[in-house]
């Protein structure tokens, strides 16, 4: 059993999502700030950009997602065969 | 003397003025015309009147006494005027030349004067990139370079190309160089805004070796001002094009991640829309896939709230790089292929794929319950990426694909094909890959 038939069917990229995709391409400038300068406390800061990304890549404990629980039945079905 | 002569020689003595007394906010103001597009029409045409026909610039100038740089000042006013004028008559092209012309004089000026001549300078370089981009974007530029191209072909032959681009690049090293080279080293503190607008400029028309030799240039350069010395505006955006730059050698990406986060950090903390958000934007498509190769973080859900639009577009990308989900990830990535191109990230997730079968495998292992878990049929693997991809895989590609796992130290064991099992190491057969960001 592979993915095509157990995962499922990948739809059409969505009008929304076409819609942004196009954004992202022709948006390519870095545009020139409107503010020539800011104070630290005006910034993003470390404490706000570390929210930003997880780090629990290699973890299993959130391994509970409908594709881990299928691969494991999947890993099953070959164990017992 | 006619209203509009009388108009005219006010400006004239005005504008000298200004430059008499290094008044530079006042000289910036009187060089800049975007911010008069607007208001074009009420502003007098002083080419067409003849006015500085009958009165030149360098004359009026001289009359009220001499002042250093005089006759470039006479040049630069008259520049000034003709340049309103062509915008007036939507002649872009003269417009440029013109703008041109006005950089070119005030680069020489500066090489005499000191740090209040970096206002006008730059003001005058950053309008002059801008009317060239707003000139690239309208009509009027696609009928002339074809008009332009066919003449000098005809002229040249075949491999002429139409070098706007280049003669713009050749106007802003001007102000540049006379920062780098200042002796005083007064004028230093504009290096990294001309350098900027340089960037912009190779990387908008992809002269990416100008700007490789531009930063050789600012890395061997003595006595640079520190990148905290300068307005945010320009570090930030400095950090950047260097990464930017840094990106193009796999070697240097680790570099490239620190620029980029710290270009991040510094960020002014904006609503959703306008330039600003736009430049976060920039930043973290950039930064999403760098951060994963190099320290193996994921966006966070809060990054996702934050950026819609690069959760509409990335979330399942990562999402599969967190399940090990290889068919998810080539579809994803297929679909936004012409995206990745365009923003320079392709590569990037080209050499994220690898990771998303290592995760794959780290499940296989960790969810096989055999008598010895470190000793697991190759079949389990041939399963798992038949399952995760979508098509039937044959044990010599999943061997093969183990084989580049453990070679590049990802995976620790080793292959017994005879016996066709993986003996993975008892101890952290799975290394950590994650790396705190220093």
């Amino acid at each position: 059993m592979v993915a095509s038939t157990e995962q499922e069917k990948p739809s059409e990229v969505s009008e929304e999502k076409a819609k942004v995709i196009k954004t992202l391409e022709e948006d390519d400038e870095f545009e020139d700030f409107p503010e020539d300068d800011w104070t630290d406390d005006k910034a993003v800061g470390s404490t706000q950009h570390g929210h930003l990304w997880d780090d629990s890549w290699e973890d299993h404990d959130d391994d509970n997602d409908n594709f881990t629980q299928k691969l494991a039945a999947e890993l099953q079905r070959n164990d017992q065969q | 003397m006619s209203d509009i002569h009388r108009r005219y020689l006010d400006h004239v003595l005005t504008f000298g003025k200004c430059i008499r007394l290094h008044d530079s906010a006042a000289v910036a103001e009187s060089l800049s015309f975007l911010d008069k597009i607007s208001s074009l029409d009420s502003i007098p045409d002083y080419v067409k009147s003849d006015s500085i026909k009958m009165l030149p610039p360098l004359e009026v100038l001289r009359n009220n006494g001499w002042f250093k740089g005089v006759n470039q000042w006479g040049i630069v006013i008259d520049g000034y005027f003709n340049l309103l004028s062509s915008l007036k008559s939507l002649n872009f092209k003269n417009a440029i030349k013109y703008s041109s012309k006005i950089v070119t004089e005030v680069s020489k000026i500066a090489r005499n004067e000191d740090r209040w001549i970096c206002i006008p300078l730059m003001t005058v370089t950053t309008e002059l990139r801008k009317l060239v981009m707003i000139y690239i974007q309208s009509s009027d530029y696609d009928e002339d370079v074809k008009s332009q191209e066919k003449q000098k072909r005809q002229q040249y032959g075949a491999d002429f190309q139409l070098s706007l681009d280049e003669e713009l690049a050749n106007v802003l090293q001007r102000p540049f160089k006379v920062c780098l080279s200042d002796k005083s080293e007064e004028k230093k503190i504009a290096v990294y805004f001309f350098a900027n607008e340089l960037f912009r400029t190779y990387i908008k028309f992809e002269k990416f070796d100008a700007a490789k030799n531009m930063c050789k240039v600012l890395l061997h350069s003595p006595n640079l001002p520190p990148l905290s010395s300068v307005p945010k505006s320009q570090s930030v955006t400095y950090k950047y094009f260097l990464a930017m730059v840094e990106c193009m050698n796999f070697e240097h990406l680790e570099n490239a991640a620190q620029l980029l986060n710290n270009a991040l950090i510094d960020c002014e903390n904006s609503p959703k829309n306008g330039e600003t958000f736009k430049n976060q934007l920039s930043i973290l498509l950039f930064l999403m896939p760098i951060n994963f190769l190099m320290y193996c973080q994921l966006p966070s859900p809060t990054l996702w709230e934050r950026y819609p639009s690069l959760a509409i577009t990335f979330r399942k990308i990562f999402e599969a790089v967190k399940q090990g989900n290889l068919k998810q990830f080539d579809e994803e990535v297929a679909d936004i292929q012409i995206l990745l191109l365009k923003r320079h990230v392709y590569s990037f997730y080209i050499r994220m794929r690898p990771f998303v079968e290592l995760r794959l495998f780290n499940k296989t292992a960790h969810l096989y319950i055999g008598e010895k878990t470190h000793i697991i049929p190759l079949e389990q693997f041939t399963r798992a990426e038949g399952y995760s991809s979508g098509r039937i895989f044959t044990q010599e590609e999943t061997e093969s694909r183990l084989a580049s796992l453990i070679f590049s130290r990802k995976i620790k064991g080793y292959i017994s094909h005879g016996n066709k099992v993986i003996v993975l190491s008892k101890k952290d057969p799975f290394p950590k890959q994650v790396v705190p960001i220093k």
